[in-house]
């Protein structure tokens, strides 16, 4: 059995006045329901034994109806029902026959990994032992188990006194009642700022605007209206609150630079879900934001992430919200691909060939004007290539092929000689 | 015959019209020594602490496949990694027969209870197959 370190109490302070029913499981009680003598329900953990299996250690926590229903009724886990104790302990005692030893009082976060259900246990209701005995006691059917999230998140923007940005990542890699993988929160978080960032770009300076390096001093602080930082959480599953950085308000304007932020993102999550909504969307946008959502996307997909996002102001009554999960973030993404556009030109130069690679058929060529191409020969006049003489004048035929990918600023452009003869 | 556990059973409202006589091949969780005295005793004379509810405690648990027992043995430990201790750390099979006991219907995870006749020595008739932890 682990070694345990924690603060030594009386065996009396708890006493259980009766024992409501087991939860799991059937085989051997390894989670039962108790009520202690000050009404305090309680909950008796059994977590390990002696090799010769006559000691045997447990834990006790105590909780309420409310983490009861939740976890009966699969809201959150078995590893979640343990955290979220009432009073952020557990008492562990070892039992050998009828003597039992005085507790060892810890922290829920310094319960042994080995002791812990695994986040990956989904409870069976079929596997709750007493489920009837259980009910009649706390009658369940009466607890409303459901969060209201929005409400909550709403006072805490009036106490807060800002727009509130709600990342609620319900589920993913990681993800429990009130907690979350650190890389995974990283990631996420990481890529909806670079979507708010660039956003706030072009809601300032314009969609036109280029690249911007955040690095830059001058441009941090002109640009303090384009950050955000993170002001809460809440478990639920797990919900990150975050808020503009700084807002600017305009005396002549409706709303400020941080609204007009929050709108522009809503108006791109909302109207991508529909392919021809895209359409129309994703050309108000910049290019470097087309980027930075498909690469928010992207991560969403990879860490099959269920995200509500959601946003409310302490002061007006606007509310904007759209869920992405991994399969509309990959629909998504694909429908970003099918906005790129490909042209077709055909022209003719004159000039001379630089250089020639027989092999692969790359060729460089320098027009009368000094423009520079690069690019392939047709596989069908390749061969021909070999005669090609570099002081000598050709007019050469080129099929221009301009890729645009939608989430890139720059077109590819894709060169073929078709056709070339010397110029004499 | 008698059962092993009579005068227990019989403190309890037990309904064992459903419980046969049976003969097939059934498996069981056990420890590696297959005469570990655990292997085939119920739970509640292996853990008199436990609170005694119902006849079936005096009861022996069986699977009628290896895969289910070992898929239930998972679903236990996936929730409490140190619960094979108490239930067993491998899997055992062996041929019931009408002299050993009677068994309870089969639930939907193909597991049935087993009550044993007195002076059956199941150890005899089981043998390891492999490890499940």
């Amino acid at each position: 059995m682990e070694n345990l370190e924690g603060i030594k109490i009386s065996k009396e302070q708890i006493e259980f006045s009766q024992e409501i029913g087991t939860i799991l499981f059937a085989e051997f009680p390894t989670t039962i329901l108790y009520k202690d003598i000050n009404n305090n329900l309680i909950i008796k953990e059994w977590a390990d034994c002696s090799d010769d299996g006559l000691i045997d250690r447990y834990y006790y926590f105590k909780t309420d109806k409310l983490n009861i229903a939740r976890f009966l009724s699969n809201k959150f886990g078995h590893i979640d029902f343990i955290r979220n104790s009432i009073d952020g302990l557990v008492y562990f005692q070892d039992q050998l026959k009828d003597s039992v030893s005085d507790f060892t009082v810890l922290s829920v976060n310094m319960i042994p990994n080995s002791y812990l259900p695994s986040s990956s246990f989904k409870l069976n209701i079929s596997d709750i032992v007493d489920y009837s005995k259980i009910d009649d006691f706390l009658n369940l059917k009466e607890i409303d188990t459901t969060i209201d999230l929005d409400r909550t998140v709403k006072e805490f923007a009036k106490f807060k006194k800002s727009e509130i940005f709600n990342l609620h990542i319900e589920k993913g890699e990681g993800v429990g009642f009130g907690t979350i993988k650190t890389e995974t929160l990283g990631k996420t978080l990481l890529k909806f700022e670079n979507l708010y960032e660039n956003i706030a770009f072009d809601v300032l300076i314009g969609k036109d605007r280029g690249t911007v390096d955040l690095k830059r001093k001058q441009n941090r602080d002109k640009f303090i209206y384009a950050n955000s930082e993170v002001v809460g959480s809440l478990a639920a599953s797990f919900s990150l609150l975050i808020r503009p950085y700084q807002t600017e308000v305009n005396l002549f304007d409706e709303l400020s630079s941080s609204e007009k932020i929050a709108s522009e993102i809503f108006a791109l999550l909302n109207n991508s879900t529909e392919t021809d909504q895209l359409k129309n969307e994703y050309v108000r946008h910049s290019e470097y934001t087309i980027s930075a959502f498909k690469v928010l996307l992207k991560e969403i997909y990879a860490l099959e992430l269920d995200v509500n996002i959601t946003w409310c102001s302490d002061k007006k009554e606007v509310n904007y919200k759209q869920r992405i999960n991994y399969n509309l973030a990959n629909k998504i993404a694909t429908d970003i691909d099918t906005l790129n556009t490909t042209s077709e030109d055909n022209f003719k130069k004159k000039g001379k060939f630089r250089a020639i690679n027989c092999d692969t058929g790359h060729f460089t060529f320098i027009s009368n004007n000094n423009e520079q191409f690069t690019g392939y020969f047709d596989k069908q006049i390749r061969e021909g290539s070999e005669q090609i003489v570099f002081t000598k004048i050709y007019e050469i035929s080129i099929l221009r092929k301009v890729i645009k990918d939608a989430s890139k600023e720059d077109p590819q452009i894709k060169d073929t000689v078709i056709g070339f003869f010397e110029d004499k | 015959m008698e059962l092993k556990y009579k005068n227990e059973i019989q403190n309890f409202d037990c309904d064992l019209s459903k419980f046969k006589e049976i003969e097939r091949e059934a498996f069981r969780w056990t420890f590696d020594d297959i005469n570990d005295i655990r292997n085939f005793e119920p739970v509640y004379i292996n853990d008199p602490k436990r609170k005694q509810e119902t006849c079936v405690g005096f009861a022996l648990s069986f699977y009628e496949t290896k895969e289910a027992g070992i898929k239930k043995h998972q679903e236990l430990t996936l929730n409490r990694p140190n619960l094979f201790k108490k239930l067993g750390t491998h899997i055992s099979s062996g041929n019931l027969s009408k002299i050993d006991g009677i068994a309870g219907e089969t639930d939907e995870v193909k597991h049935f209870d087993f009550f044993t006749y007195e002076n059956v020595e199941l150890k005899l008739k089981f043998t390891v197959l492999e490890s499940i932890v």
